[in-house]
């Protein structure tokens, strides 16, 4: 579900229901593309949040609140993990072919007053889970250390800002943390408290010990780093938000050492918004869900605009062999084929507010 | 009947029919009017209370580790004091309650028991170091824990225990000290003619009311319910009960106001929003009413059952608030078109 204005659904997770319930059956449509998400029971004034598979709504699990990043267990036991929506407290692993909850960890049961901030990764042998926390005291951003398996909570280490949003392994072993730049404090839920003063970056950290590697900024600290891809051969892209200051293209590209904007006209920057939902690699280049703007957006790896579609409320980006699956929160789901920005992708509608996040089932 | 009867019978029908019980308005208020009167009339009180408490507990626990005759029950008596006055104010974290973090620094909670107890020996190997002892072996809860979860109870010849008790007493009172004059401050910036920050004000305030509804139906209601009442807020203590209802009294006062006070229903009347102040106010009573109808002891199917009932009211109160009240204002407190995750 990517916007819903003036709602903040982390308040609305007002079911007090068992979290293991299962979900109540919403059909899926058959034809459309099997996916790992999560979803709500209405857009505008949610009262119920799943994650499970789009396709077996009836095995989805009930969760707490809004659900945000899940990923497939790299144990390959069947499980999944789940993140809360920012600021968010928990994380749930389940058997997502029977809804049983496996592990969860709340996080008042840290030892550290700390907030999720919806995006986690597994460490390359699977046994470690990194998830983007800020710290409730003072909003400084860490990467919290958990148990993949157990989910404890095993230490944590600076995110190098504030405001962390998504995590990535990189191939070369190290941790990439997109930090937004953006405080927020949980008596004021998501309210920025900092637009004046922000300093967004992408850094890298030692997956080992946590020390900061490297710091990436844009030359605009109204650009909050949001998300990140990397390719195959290791290029690394970030997708970005706009605080409110003059437009600038959607995607950045990590190249020697610095973020360097991809090539956006104004024409291609006004199509394209303010906000970028959800970054995806691909072999021939980036997938870039303009949310606000109902596109996704296509660059090639050297960071040259190739087009873009129209996906209104477009925001969870997805894998399908060479091409990419999008979502939306009205329940929209795209599927391209050949992943040329020419080519009309193919469409689907589900019955649900399908969320931010979504992997192949 | 002429039709010209049978018209104003049909509309006399009507506005009997309508759900008509909307209160008179009230007069119109800015952010800056409600919050003034609140930090003037509650905050500002509430803190400087506060302050008295916590350096009544201080001087107690001074008294009892130092050997001056002070007894143990005295003690956890001022403690208890302490820890109320703390729940009245504890939803209510506006300007530089907020700012300084305050209610984070002496009240880190579910109490980490753990950490207390390393804290302990950090302290006795180095008197010197507090600063590297952190939050979550710090505050009233912490202080609860030593005083009411000992076995053997506290005694002063238990000197790291007493060493920890007084510093941790001292911390809470040392860190309290500016909060009362700088909340006096705040009011009356707020009172300034050029004040300019309305429309963040209202935005922050109606967060945080939020926020603190919220925390109290997940961090307190919930965790009650599920993991029992040693688990709960105040459980150590025998206080869970009356926290419950300290903490959702000071909520009640920011949301329905108190002598001079207008509150958020005052400033929904203010704005013409006369249905949904009513609405409101209905809802606080119904919570009111589920907090009034918890059983002592709470340990029970009927405690359980209670909680649940109280817990689905506060759910309704939230989504009033978030929903209703943040529409009726125009306070993005969501996702809005540019706040992406």
């Amino acid at each position: 579900m990517a916007i819903d204005p003036r709602r903040r659904q982390w308040l609305l997770g007002l079911s007090l229901a068992p979290l293991a319930r299962l979900a109540q059956a919403v059909p899926a449509h058959p034809a459309a593309p099997r996916l790992l998400t999560c979803w709500a029971d209405d857009l505008r004034r949610p009262r119920a949040f799943h994650a499970g598979r789009l396709d077996q709504p009836a095995l989805a699990i009930a969760l707490p609140a809004r659900g945000h990043d899940v990923f497939w267990h790299p144990s390959g036991d069947g499980s999944a993990v789940v993140v809360a929506r920012r600021p968010g407290r928990f994380l749930i692993r389940w058997q997502v072919a029977t809804g049983r909850i496996l592990a969860r960890f709340d996080a008042d049961d840290a030892d550290q007053a700390i907030r999720l901030e919806g995006h986690f990764c597994f460490s390359h042998d699977g046994r470690q889970l990194y998830a983007t926390e800020s710290e409730s005291i003072d909003g400084r951003g860490q990467v919290g250390v958990y148990d993949a398996l157990t989910l404890q909570r095993l230490g944590g280490w600076s995110s190098g800002g504030i405001g962390p949003h998504s995590i990535r392994l990189l191939a070369d072993g190290q941790l990439a943390v997109a930090n937004g730049g953006i405080l927020t404090l949980p008596e004021t839920g998501r309210l920025k408290r900092n637009r004046e003063r922000m300093d967004p970056s992408l850094a890298t950290l030692d997956v080992g010990t946590g020390q900061l590697l490297a710091q990436l900024r844009l030359p605009d600290p109204w650009m909050s780093v949001r998300h990140i891809a990397q390719g195959r051969s290791g290029q690394v892209a970030v997708a970005l938000q706009n605080e409110g200051g003059p437009p600038r293209p959607l995607l950045a590209l990590a190249d020697a050492g610095a973020l360097r904007y991809a090539e956006a006209s104004a024409p291609v920057m006004e199509a394209c918004g303010g906000y970028a939902g959800d970054v995806l690699a691909l072999p021939q280049g980036l997938a870039v869900s303009c949310t606000t703007a109902g596109r996704t957006a296509l660059w090639d790896w050297e960071g040259r605009f190739q087009g873009s579609h129209a996906t209104p409320r477009v925001c969870a980006l997805a894998r399908a062999g060479t091409s990419w699956i999008a979502t939306g929160d009205e329940g929209d789901v795209w599927r391209s084929r050949s992943a040329g920005p020419r080519e009309v992708p193919t469409h689907w509608r589900e019955g649900v507010a399908l969320d931010n996040h979504a992997v192949p089932a | 009947m002429s039709v010209l009867l049978r018209s104003l019978f049909g509309l006399a029908l009507v506005l009997l029919a309508l759900p008509g019980r909307a209160e008179a308005p009230a007069p119109m208020l800015e952010p800056s009017a409600m919050a003034s009167a609140l930090a003037e009339k509650v905050l500002v009180p509430g803190y400087a209370a506060l302050q008295r408490d916590v350096d009544a507990l201080a001087k107690a626990t001074d008294g009892f580790c130092g050997g001056s005759g002070t007894s143990l029950d005295e003690v956890r008596s001022a403690w208890r004091h302490a820890a109320l006055s703390l729940r009245r104010i504890s939803a209510l974290s506006f300007g530089p309650a907020l700012e300084s973090r305050i209610l984070r620094r002496i009240d880190y909670w579910p109490t980490r028991p753990s950490l207390v107890e390393q804290g302990i020996e950090r302290l006795a190997a180095d008197p010197g170091d507090t600063a590297r002892i952190g939050l979550p072996a710090r505050g009233l809860p912490a202080i609860e824990y030593l005083l009411f979860v000992s076995d053997p109870p506290l005694a002063p010849a238990a000197k790291s225990r007493c060493a920890y008790l007084t510093w941790l007493g001292r911390d809470v009172a040392e860190q309290l000290s500016p909060l009362p004059e700088a909340l006096r401050h705040w009011a009356e910036s707020m009172r300034d003619s050029e004040f300019d920050g309305e429309r963040a004000l209202l935005d922050e305030s109606l967060n945080v009311l939020i926020g603190s509804t919220e925390a109290f139906r997940e961090k307190y209601v919930e965790k009650l319910r599920t993991r029992g009442i040693d688990a709960s807020d105040g459980g150590r203590s025998g206080s869970t009960l009356p926290h419950l209802n300290a903490y959702f009294e000071g909520l009640a006062t920011a949301l329905q106001g108190t002598e001079g006070v207008p509150g958020l229903i005052g400033f929904l009347r203010g704005r013409g929003h006369l249905s949904l102040a009513d609405a409101l106010g209905d809802q606080i009573t119904q919570v009111r009413s589920a907090l009034g109808s918890l059983p002592d002891p709470l340990d029970s199917r009927q405690g359980r059952e209670s909680l649940d009932a109280l817990g689905k009211t506060l759910a309704g109160l939230q989504r009033m608030l978030t929903e209703d009240a943040a529409d009726a204002l125009q306070v993005a407190v969501g996702f809005g078109e540019g706040d992406g995750d």
